[in-house]
């Protein structure tokens, strides 16, 4: 008979105490670390969608600088065009020293029709040798976009083809050469990219080849992502664009992403503050569960002193019992404050139309660690207090059930 | 002459209350032999419990002082009073005390698992107890499976799993029927006999305290030794 065992019996025998007890860990835990995780992606969407996107500012047509938001912050659909692409990009490179990059593309959405492999999916034209948001994104086959020919294409995270499969897109065949990895972006994630050579061309020979034609210039683009060096300010870059060109609005990446995160931010950050006094509440609960079960174990204790166990073997039991309970409460509430936060950013991006991403896996498993230390924690502290409050009572008090210092004589 | 185990000098114990403390114990000095049977007898709040429970090690005296084997137990700390409990003493308590939660065999081996050096052989000790009190096929069974009579034996027998020199038992018998204390009386004499520890039971009635070889009658928390 040892102290774990004698631990894991004492909890198998007082199932309703174990699962009151387990019960409000795991509310407890599953609570924080959704607010954690959903404050995280409150603090952190801005900043993650600007490096995931890679660009700091993107210039579309002004009239279609709404449906631009949602095909980049939301991954929805979307098909538009500006015109006169090229001289457009020789005015932006003009701006010199300020300009590192710029990459144009072109969005087209591909038809529910036969001529489509995949309907309703973005399929985007790139320039291999500019670009900076495709390419520093693929897992496999890493040197596909500098290779990339026109009948060639990387695919996103959640397409359902693997490198070396073909898709139809208005009845042009491409062979996909690479695969991108998960980015939480749905644009990079479910998009279709091809080298704007083989759009063109499939645009070209759509009248012929597909069920629907394409009605789109040769000189035409959907937006031009622009990367700026460090000193330089996105807003000046864009006031300056939009002076010069009314036609056309420069969308500055972290500012769109903020006011659309912040639309959120403000009723979050109320339920975020309901569930810390829940959080509250829940601790005042778990110490005066764990002090009443403590209390109604003082004859138990005494019992076990009398026969010879140590304040430190009574801790030890106390602990282990408690452990055992607050560590599966912890991972079990974890794994559910996970799922509720996943499930709510999903929520915010599909139904809310808001860009809400949970942090990356490495800050996750960080905030998961600190969320089952405090829930240890949260339930060995409490019972080690009531042991020790046992421990400084003698053990005829404490087998008579008495406070200690009042017993009666026999 | 046997050699003497404990004595009790000038023991005093009071407990607080709200009139300023009760007082338990008044001045009681005793000498126990090696080997001795001993009943202490006397009325309700007379004070028996509280001395066991002193020479038990589960309460410090108010003043005075317990020497066992030659050393005061009064003056030690909590963790060699818990091992003096664990290696010296058996306790057999009012009610059989048995932990719920454990099976009968594992609250035998509870107290082994006190014990700093582990025995080896605890379980076959433990079965081989509950043999010699009847209750071998109980061994799985949980206290609240057990009659009064039997969850007595095993606590009985629980006592007596880490060898203990001293055996301290408080009405033994208290709420059984007259079988079951029969029963339980001649066991604890059985076991006195062959381990020859010292003895001690706390008893209000005058025809088991008749069984010892030596009784005491305590009264307002004051010693007086019968013939």
């Amino acid at each position: 008979m040892n102290i774990f065992k004698l631990a894991v019996k004492n909890l198998r025998q007082n199932v309703l105490r174990s699962m009151a007890l387990f019960l409000v860990i795991f509310i407890l835990s599953g609570i924080l670390m959704s607010i954690s995780l959903l404050h995280g992606a409150l603090t952190q969407s801005v900043e993650l969608s600007r490096k995931r996107l890679g660009a700091d500012v993107m210039v579309v047509p002004s009239a279609y600088s709404g449906q631009a938001q949602e095909v980049f912050l939301l991954g929805s659909t979307g098909s538009f065009t500006m015109k006169d692409a090229a001289a457009f990009q020789r005015t932006v490179l003009d701006l010199g020293q300020s300009v590192e990059a710029a990459s144009p593309q072109l969005f087209v959405v591909s038809a529910p029709l036969a001529c489509c492999s995949v309907s309703d999916t973005m399929i985007i034209g790139y320039d291999p040798k500019t670009d900076f948001v495709v390419t520093p994104w693929i897992k496999e086959g890493k040197d596909a976009g500098k290779v990339q020919g026109p009948d060639e294409a990387i695919v996103g995270a959640d397409i359902n083809a693997g490198v070396g499969g073909r898709l139809k897109f208005y009845g042009r065949e491409v062979m996909i050469i690479g695969k991108l990895e998960r980015t939480g972006m749905r644009y990079l994630d479910s998009g279709i990219f091809m080298p704007m050579e083989g759009v063109r061309k499939m645009v070209a020979e759509s009248e012929s080849k597909a069920l629907k034609t394409l009605a789109i210039g040769p000189d035409e683009i959907s937006c031009l992502l622009i990367k700026l060096k460090t000193d330089m300010k996105p807003e000046i870059v864009a006031l300056l664009l939009e002076h010069d060109h009314p036609d056309k609005k420069a969308l500055i990446t972290s500012a769109m992403v903020r006011k659309t995160v912040n639309t959120l931010a403000i009723p979050l950050r109320g339920m975020v503050f309901q569930y810390a006094l829940q959080w509250a509440a829940s601790l005042v609960l778990i110490g005066v569960v764990l002090k009443f079960s403590v209390d109604e174990r003082r004859t138990e204790f005494g019992i076990m002193k009398a026969l010879g166990a140590t304040d430190t073997n009574i801790y030890s039991m106390l602990a282990i019992e408690v452990m055992v309970l607050s560590g599966t409460a912890g991972v079990s509430g974890i794994l559910a404050g996970l799922l509720l936060a996943r499930t709510f950013a999903r929520y915010a991006v599909l139904t809310m139309k808001i860009p809400l991403m949970l942090p990356d896996g490495l800050t996750v498993f960080m905030i998961a660690t600190g969320v089952f230390a405090v829930s240890l924690c949260s339930g060995v502290l409490p019972a080690l207090a009531g042991a020790w409050r046992s421990a400084k009572i003698e053990p005829f008090y404490l087998i008579k059930g008495e406070p200690g210092g009042k017993g009666m004589r026999s | 002459m046997e050699a003497l185990h404990v004595a009790i000098s000038d023991l005093t114990k009071v407990f607080p209350s709200a009139e300023g403390g009760v007082t338990a114990i008044e001045s009681a000095s005793l000498h126990i032999a090696r080997g001795d049977y001993l009943a202490i007898a006397g009325h309700s709040g007379s004070g028996k419990t509280t001395l066991l429970s002193i020479l038990g090690g589960l309460l410090r005296p108010t003043s005075g002082s317990v020497f066992v084997d030659g050393r005061n137990i009064s003056e030690f700390s909590a963790r060699d009073l818990a091992r003096y409990r664990a290696e010296k003493v058996g306790f057999v308590f009012q009610s059989p005390s048995l932990l719920p939660s454990l099976t009968v065999k594992d609250n035998l081996l509870l107290p082994c698992s006190y014990l700093p050096h582990g025995d080896a052989s605890t379980e076959e000790k433990a079965l081989a107890y509950l043999s010699r009190i009847g209750l071998q096929q109980a061994a799985e069974k949980y206290p609240y499976q057990l009659s009064g009579g039997e969850a007595r034996r095993v606590s009985l027998v629980r006592a007596l799993m880490n060898n203990p020199e001293i055996l301290l038992a408080d009405e033994p018998t208290g709420d059984l029927d007259e079988d079951s204390e029969l029963l339980v009386m001649t066991l604890l004499e059985q076991f006195h006999q062959e381990m020859h520890n010292t003895f001690i039971i706390v008893t209000h009635n005058k025809e088991i305290a008749i069984r010892a070889q030596r009784r005491i009658r305590m009264s307002s928390g004051r010693i007086h030794e019968e013939a």
